[in-house]
């Protein structure tokens, strides 16, 4: 069964909980999620971390409707239906994909500026699978 | 250098629940929460304490790096065993050699929280403390002590520089005060035994000593407050209390709670607190005093040094804007009274 | 190197057979094909790909096939790259006889995935995608294909309308196609207002699941018209990868690991796309045969959409695409479908499409354009008469 294990996920909470994300020692470029070699340069990640500010903008979204989501997530959609994923443009520069939460598919679209917000994703073996999703910005509340 | 409140932040879920919601399901409802707040499917303490954290962060002008203490008050943590406020520290990024506790069992933890973490900085342990508090309560639906649960937090940043809110001293009363407000280890909902007077008696009776005993140290009297803050307790017996007390009516802080947000268990102090610091002017003075059943009483007593406002977007005006009612039978999936795990 | 017999199940529900029966009932129809007489036993290599839904035998799969088949003895193995893996297995095939290993070798896939109850099934159909950042995001395999189909639309001006053409085209060709799983024509309309799935894919806009097999027994030129007649020559395989995880490429709109396959391939058997005669290309959602057009070099970067409303992929058009039905219609048992696609090819090539209706007049040169996953990995292939 297709799984993420406790290690594999704890070893990514910095990034998983506080997108800390790895400057690439070598050409400045911000990787999130951290891997094996840099995606811009491809050299071996050497990084200084960098926590992101969570601020984006929606590069695409879509909704996961009832009944097609990964098991991980029968108990959210038997609860509240369909939900919408997005890929988020980080400010800093790297895309992550992620849950979109506080609206429904219909408030979106592509360029609305999104932050991340601290949630509950899932849970396995017993133990929370805490995460980050996206929310918009409202526009008559300021910048955070 | 005395420790005091660098600054302050709150979250409230932006999902409301009406009372028109609850005489529509069950024909009667509580006449203390006109609208509540409820966490949404994928909240809990946890990622609202995160949220409050956040902002008293940011508030405070300090980074999660400097934090040397972080401590998480709640009635309802999502681990019983597990330690919380270590999740709240990841997620803030807060370094790893900082020290950390979880402060549960009781509606006046919060303020709890907050004092230990005043001492911490105090005793020259650490430099920046951070006091989280936030609660969901859960009990039986068929109970009108059920509606007026809510769900809020609130957090606080202490430390000795650019403190905003000094806090000039503390009492705490304890009272073994039994089948007040309590819930057995295994369960997963808060009973309240209704034992009309004799309860009131014994809350009206540490209230006021726990008031009385901050004043006494403090050589103070009622008139040298602007602002008394009573949460927890219902508006009613607040208004009845402070009277007694010698505090005129336009000093109390009106129980936001109750009509807006509902019951936010341990973080109902310190959400209150932290409205009153949105507003209060340099040289004013606050008065607060939690009260959890089955505990006691803190009564804390704040001078206002300097200004903190908080950003725009994360002041109590801004939360109670930022909302989305929904209907009893939504509340109860989310809440899991409808198919419990 | 040539094939010289071919042989599929039809796509669709085939609960009462094991993995194993099924294979085997395609393998015997491959042997049965090479029409002047084929002994199994000549066969030196076997690869077989499956993805193993279902977990029913995740090991040594290949020995399951051997037992199935009567092949036990020689070296079989098993391939795997999500929906590509027969793909590869015809691929591995290739390259084994083309290193002079051996002189014959048997390429084939399938795929169980109807016998499953529905969480399940939805564990697997999520395994091809990253795991630990997308499925951890909640994303699924059609999600995933939504975000590539809303960034085409925004980029390209690429209508809704047009996804759903796709699936028109595929079910009409569907329809006469007794080896496929859905032999029903289907309308624009239909289409259109199907349920939704994931935004801006419906229904139709998604292949069904499917269980199904196919095998394809390759050898060296110069022996094969000992077996058959009309060898269909393989002239050309290219193969690529791309990063894992969507969110991690640069461009949403194409899969470079089906560009670089395609140009290889084309630069092997030196033609060009205009060369192709047809096309079996991956439509695993009809986003991704409007963007297979254009990364196997039919029509220019955005223009795809425009091709299928041109009509120019239909039997007749420029360039028949699909005319199998495609995923959408014939069916995808994820690790037959690659060699599914060398199935219809061998068929067109030969004249012998099952349904005269859907023979492409004339075909000399097909191509197979097979995806595992997002796009993580492609391999196409070019066959020649």
């Amino acid at each position: 069964m297709a799984y993420v294990s406790i290690p594999t996920y704890s070893r990514s909470i910095p990034q998983r909980y506080a997108l800390v994300a790895a400057k690439c020692k070598s050409c400045g470029a911000i990787n999130l999620p951290l891997g094996v070699n840099c995606l811009k340069c491809g050299k071996v990640l050497e990084y200084e971390p960098q926590k992101l500010s969570g601020r984006g903008k929606i590069y695409c979204f879509t909704t996961i409707s009832r009944g097609g989501s990964p098991p991980e997530f029968s108990a959210q959609q038997n609860l509240v239906g369909s939900y919408p994923v997005a890929v988020v443009e980080l400010d800093e520069g790297p895309r992550i994909v992620a849950q979109m939460a506080d609206c429904r598919a219909e408030d979106l679209k592509i360029g609305l500026e999104a932050e991340s917000t601290f949630r509950r994703i899932y849970d396995d073996d017993g133990v929370i699978r805490y995460g980050i999703k996206f929310r918009p910005v409202r526009t008559d509340q300021g910048n955070r | 250098m005395q420790a005091g409140i660098v600054g302050c932040g709150i979250y409230v879920p932006r999902l409301r629940i009406k009372r028109e919601e609850y005489q529509r399901a069950w024909g009667y409802s509580s006449r203390w929460v006109e609208e509540k707040a409820v966490a949404d499917f994928d909240e809990d303490t946890v990622t609202m304490g995160v949220e409050a954290a956040s902002n008293a962060l940011r508030n405070a002008e300090v980074d999660a790096a400097e934090i040397d203490a972080l401590y998480f008050a709640t009635t309802s943590p999502p681990y019983a065993e597990k330690q919380n406020a270590i999740t709240i520290a990841a997620a803030l990024g807060c370094g790893s050699d900082i020290a950390t506790s979880d402060f549960t069992s009781s509606t006046k933890s919060g303020t709890s929280a907050l004092l230990s973490c005043l001492d911490f900085v105090n005793s020259g342990r650490g430099k920046v403390g951070l006091a989280v508090a936030a609660d969901c309560p859960l009990s039986d639906p068929r109970g009108i002590f059920e509606h007026q649960l809510g769900a809020a937090a609130a957090a606080m940043t202490v430390g000795t520089e650019r403190v905003r809110g000094l806090v000039e001293g503390s009492y705490s009363v304890v009272s073994e005060s039994l089948g007040e407000r309590y819930r057995r280890d295994g369960e997963a909902y808060v009973t309240a035994i209704d034992l009309g007077s004799y309860h009131e008696t014994v809350l009206r009776e540490v209230v006021r000593s726990c008031m009385e005993g901050v004043m006494r140290k403090l050589h103070r009297s009622s008139e040298d407050y602007d602002y008394l803050i009573l949460e927890g307790i219902d508006s009613g017996k607040a208004s009845e209390l402070s009277k007694k007390l010698g505090f005129a009516d336009n000093k109390i802080t009106p129980s936001i709670i109750s009509t807006k947000i509902g019951d936010a268990g341990a973080a109902s102090s310190l959400l209150a607190l932290s409205t009153v610091l949105e507003t209060v002017l340099v040289g004013q003075h606050v008065i607060l005093c939690s009260y959890g059943a089955g505990a006691g009483a803190d009564a804390i007593s704040l001078a206002a040094t300097a200004e903190a406002r908080p950003a725009p977007g994360a002041r109590y005006e801004d939360y109670l804007t930022k909302k989305e009612y929904i209907d009893y039978t939504t509340y109860t999936k989310l809440r899991r009274i409808m198919g419990r795990r | 190197m040539a094939i010289i017999g071919v042989g599929q199940t039809r796509f669709g529900e085939h609960v009462n057979l094991g993995a194993g029966e099924l294979f085997a009932s395609a393998f015997m129809e491959a042997v049965a094909d090479a029409e002047n007489g084929f002994d199994p036993r000549l066969i030196q290599e076997a690869y077989v790909g499956t993805l193993g839904v279902g977990g029913g035998q995740l090991g040594n799969f290949s020995a399951l096939v051997g037992d199935a088949t009567g092949l036990t003895g020689i070296p079989i193995t098993r391939v795997e790259n999500a929906c590509a893996s027969s793909g590869f297995a015809f691929r591995s095939a290739f390259l084994a006889v083309a290193s002079g290993i051996c002189d014959v070798a048997l390429a084939g896939g399938v795929e169980m995935m109807r016998d499953l109850p529905p969480d399940r099934l939805r564990y697997w159909l999520g395994v091809s995608g990253d795991t630990e950042w997308e499925r951890l995001a909640g994303m699924t395999f059609a999600g995933v294909y939504a975000l590539m189909a809303q960034r085409h639309i925004h980029q390209y001006g690429t209508k809704e309308e047009q996804l759903h053409m796709v699936a028109v085209k595929n079910h009409k060709y569907g329809a006469d196609n007794p080896k496929a799983q859905l032999q029903r024509a289907i309308t624009l309309e239909q289409a259109s207002k199907s349920a939704p799935v994931c935004h801006p894919l419906r229904i139709f806009d998604c292949c069904p699941t499917s269980d199904g097999a196919a095998a394809a027994i390759l050898c060296n030129a110069a022996a094969a018209k000992k077996f058959t007649n009309s060898p269909v020559r393989v002239l050309g395989t290219g193969a690529g990868t791309d990063r894992l995880a969507l969110f991690q490429r640069e461009d949403f709109t194409t899969l470079q690991a089906s560009t670089s396959a395609a140009k290889q391939a084309y630069n092997m058997a030196k033609l060009e796309p205009k060369d192709i005669s047809l096309a079996e290309v991956h439509d695993c959602f009809t986003i991704a045969e409007i963007m297979a057009y254009e990364d196997l070099g039919f029509c220019t970067k955005g223009e795809g959409g425009r091709l299928i409303e041109e009509g120019q992929t239909y039997i007749g058009g420029r360039i028949p695409v699909n005319a199998s039905g495609g995923l959408k219609a014939k069916g995808h048992p994820i690790g037959a479908t690659g060699v599914g696609q060398i199935y219809e090819l061998t068929k067109q090539l030969r004249g012998k499409a099952e349904k005269s209706t859907r023979q492409i007049p004339n075909a000399k040169f097909g191509l197979a354009h097979n995806v595992g996953g997002s796009g993580a990995t492609a391999v196409v292939h070019v066959l020649g008469i």
